[in-house]
């Protein structure tokens, strides 16, 4: 499967193209400005690679690079020795999570802590009265020693990168899905990339009124259908998987029993019936190969609640259809790109920053926009959750007046910081979700040039008035 | 109009300041010292132009407002025609600060590459510029030596090297000599007469008043932030009243007649003495004679 093959389908063609197309032009400007034979953009972009050469080397050189190294590395092989739920899967998923989320992580404090580094120690040490007298604009330097202390976090998640594709094809594959102690299968690099390593591009079942399904309350006894339209291409030619997901309105135990679960299409002996075990608030998936698809029809997955008790507990339950996309290298080189896209905006807003600030207030602010904008979007994602859930639990008075008014001021806010996570990152390879052309074309566009310039521009502008001299 | 050089300054004007004064301030912005006040400059093509006072006289200020590194409270600079920020300007200044701030992993070599860098000298002329002034400095034994491993003086040669390397016009000196021995001293003043020989401005900036009475043509002397003299410095030590007469083998009685004769024509003898050689030279001489026999 191609990387960035496929598209997200939420999202109008138009808005798409005009995105990708923007974004793409800008690049084209830049490039022609810098590489027209003989341009004064020409000459700058060599200053500015020169620059870059240096400030590439000075990171080098620092002893932060290799304690953010290793200390990736470490958590990395931390998670290699970690048996999870005991499944290829789980093991693959705890280090994907703790080699992506650390890359994610220290490398934003690596950047952060470089670039902060840069021109306020420069403006101390006194090198800038060498420096600030040369023929290169001062957003020039700026420019060259965010793209040298880029280019050190680049070699930091490649470096990671392949660390992590190295750890997940070491993971020791053994027999594994048993049923009442009978082994059904082996466990196969194949199981294990089908399972756990291919993202998924997902089909909500439609509704009656056209729209799409997504969860729905099953009362105790009760039974929902969810239809799919299937055609001979849909699957692309590789198992597509049924993704469900389970919720108890009465237990938090770590699985529901008694569910039923048919997948099949109309008047014919069902793909998959089962009742089964299935665990609680996390997403597993039941795979139907393309043999089995090959063909016009509307596919339905039925689940059927268990009877139990006299006033029994419902089950809120939600189906999507899932079509392979991208596999492992593809998603790990997605990834890469939307960490280093991260690395790079941070770069950009704290180098324009070290040249109006002091050292530790810059780290500051650079610590201030990673940790401050993250922890806070997890108190939003939990504030949004509380009401989602009481709405989905049919619970007829919502949110109150001031949790609303709270949450969308702070959502308000929150939109005004870089957002690190706008195009899903490496949380959604490891939920397995696609991260599309679109994903990546919004996060260069809304992250990139819009939030992180924004951030930016202040400082450059302040540092091109500053006196570098005093 | 930044690039254009006011209507009354000549075509020969290479730096023109007027009326410039600078205010340091504090965090708040309220002045808290004025560094230099009301100060007029006009440095020609090709001279050698002393910047004289002592410590916080407003040298250093000065230098820096030329180079746009601090930004005038008031008053106007003009260098090569153009707004000290101008950044097409600095393709042909070149500035040795007071001590040099360079990157300490560097080598000599790779220092002078990344200054020959920035000024987006071609390949060849950088390495050859950059082997010439090596050798000019004399570092050419420890050229690939990072700089951390350089004493001050050697880190001041490549200061002065990278000074240099775009071939400049105008070269600013913040304290040439400073924390250099006789030696390079003396050769570092040999070096700024051969960059006036080749048509180049000098403007030198010292509190050591030998060395700017040996090179520069012309001199300003600052103190507290004022301009107190300026002018040609042949003129300025000149003694109008007093004339010298240098004489070889005049014996005891003959030096008593002209004595005499001096007097009689109405003349008063101030004093008379043997001549002495200046300490310099007399260094100089021994270290070439020490040389010579290596």
């Amino acid at each position: 499967m191609p990387v960035f093959a496929a598209l997200a389908r939420d999202v109008n063609a138009d808005d798409r193209f005009a995105a990708i197309a923007l974004v793409w032009t800008l690049v084209g400007i830049v490039l022609a400005t810098l590489l027209w034979p003989g341009g004064r953009g020409r000459r700058l972009a060599r200053q500015v690679f020169a620059v870059a050469v240096l400030s590439f080397r000075e990171g080098l050189r620092l002893k932060v690079l290799y304690t953010v190294a290793l200390l990736a590395l470490l958590l990395g092989g931390l998670a290699f020795f970690t048996d999870a739920d005991g499944t290829h899967a789980g093991r693959s998923f705890v280090i994907l999570n703790y080699c992506l989320s650390s890359g994610e992580v220290l490398g934003a404090m690596l950047i952060v802590l470089l670039s902060a580094l840069s021109v306020a120690r420069e403006i101390e040490s006194r090198i800038m009265h060498t420096f600030g007298t040369k023929p290169i604009p001062r957003w020039g330097i700026l420019l060259g020693k965010t793209l040298g202390f880029w280019a050190i976090d680049l070699l930091f998640i490649a470096g990671l990168l392949a660390f992590t594709a190295v750890l997940v094809r070491a993971v020791p594959l053994r027999p594994e899905a048993r049923s009442a102690g009978t082994l059904v299968k082996s466990g196969t690099w194949q199981d294990l990339r089908r399972n756990a390593l291919t993202t998924r591009e997902f089909e909500y079942a439609h509704n009656e009124r056209g729209g799409a399904t997504k969860m729905k309350m099953i009362k105790p006894g009760a039974m929902h259908t969810w239809n799919f339209a299937v055609s001979p291409q849909f699957s692309r030619g590789e198992d597509v998987a049924v993704r469900l997901l389970f919720s108890s309105t009465a237990t938090f135990a770590s699985h529901i029993d008694g569910i039923g679960i048919k997948i099949g299409f109309d008047n014919e002996t069902p793909l998959i019936h089962t009742v089964a075990k299935v665990p609680q608030d996390r997403p597993f998936e039941l795979f139907l190969s393309p043999e089995q698809l090959n063909r016009e029809g509307e596919l339905r997955v039925m689940i059927t609640a268990p009877m139990k008790g006299r006033n029994p507990p419902s089950i809120v339950g939600g189906v999507k259809l899932g079509v392979a996309a991208d596999g492992l290298s593809g998603n790990l080189v997605k990834a890469g790109l939307l960490i280093a896209l991260q690395g790079w905006i941070l770069a950009v807003i704290t180098t324009s920053w070290s040249g109006v600030l002091s050292f530790p207030v810059t780290v500051a602010l650079g610590l201030i926009l990673v940790l401050g904008g993250e922890m806070s979007r997890h108190a939003l994602d939990l504030m949004q959750a509380g009401a989602a859930r009481a709405q989905t639990l049919g619970i007829e008075q919502g949110p109150s007046g001031l949790q609303q008014t709270v949450t969308n001021q702070l959502r308000f806010l929150l939109g005004l910081l870089p957002d690190f996570r706008v195009a899903g990152g490496p949380t959604a390879f490891v939920q397995g979700e696609l991260i599309s052309a679109w994903a990546v074309a919004k996060a260069i566009l809304m992250m990139g040039l819009v939030r992180g310039v924004g951030w930016a521009l202040p400082g450059i502008i302040l540092f091109h008035r500053r006196e570098v001299g005093r | 109009m930044r690039n254009e050089t006011p209507a009354h300054t000549s075509a020969d004007t290479v730096l023109w300041c007027s009326g410039l004064t600078k205010d340091f301030t504090d965090i708040w912005g309220r002045p808290t010292v004025r560094s230099l006040e009301g100060l007029n400059l006009n440095v020609r093509r090709g001279e050698i132009f002393g910047l004289l006072g002592p410590n916080g006289a407003g040298k250093t200020t000065t230098i820096k407002l030329i180079l746009g590194l601090i930004f005038p409270t008031a008053g106007e600079v003009r260098v090569l025609g153009a707004d000290p920020r101008d950044v097409d300007s600095k393709q042909r200044i070149g500035y040795l600060p007071e001590e040099s701030y360079l990157h300490r992993f560097l080598n000599a070599e790779e220092t002078l590459d990344l200054y020959g860098r920035l000024f987006d000298l071609p390949r060849e002329v950088r390495r050859e510029r950059a082997e010439k002034l090596i050798e000019r400095v004399g570092l050419k034994h420890a050229r690939k030596r990072p700089l951390k491993e350089y004493s001050k003086g050697m880190v001041r040669r490549v200061g002065l090297a990278t000074c240099l390397i775009n071939d400049p016009d105008l070269i600013l000196l913040d304290e040439p000599t400073s924390g250099m021995d006789p030696i390079l001293s003396h050769e570092i003043k040999g070096l700024i007469l051969d960059l006036k020989a080749q048509g180049k401005t000098v403007l030198l900036s010292s509190h050591l008043l030998g060395d700017v009475e040996d090179l520069c043509d012309r001199i300003a002397m600052l103190y507290r932030g004022r301009l107190q003299l300026e002018g040609k410095v042949s003129e300025l030590l000149e003694v109008g009243d007093v004339t010298e007469v240098s004489v070889r083998n005049l014996s005891d009685a003959a030096a008593q007649a002209v004595r005499a004769e001096v007097q009689r024509q109405g003349g008063e003898v101030v004093g008379t003495h043997r001549r002495r050689e200046r300490l310099e030279t007399l260094f100089m001489r021994v270290v070439e004679r020490e040389r010579s026999k290596s």
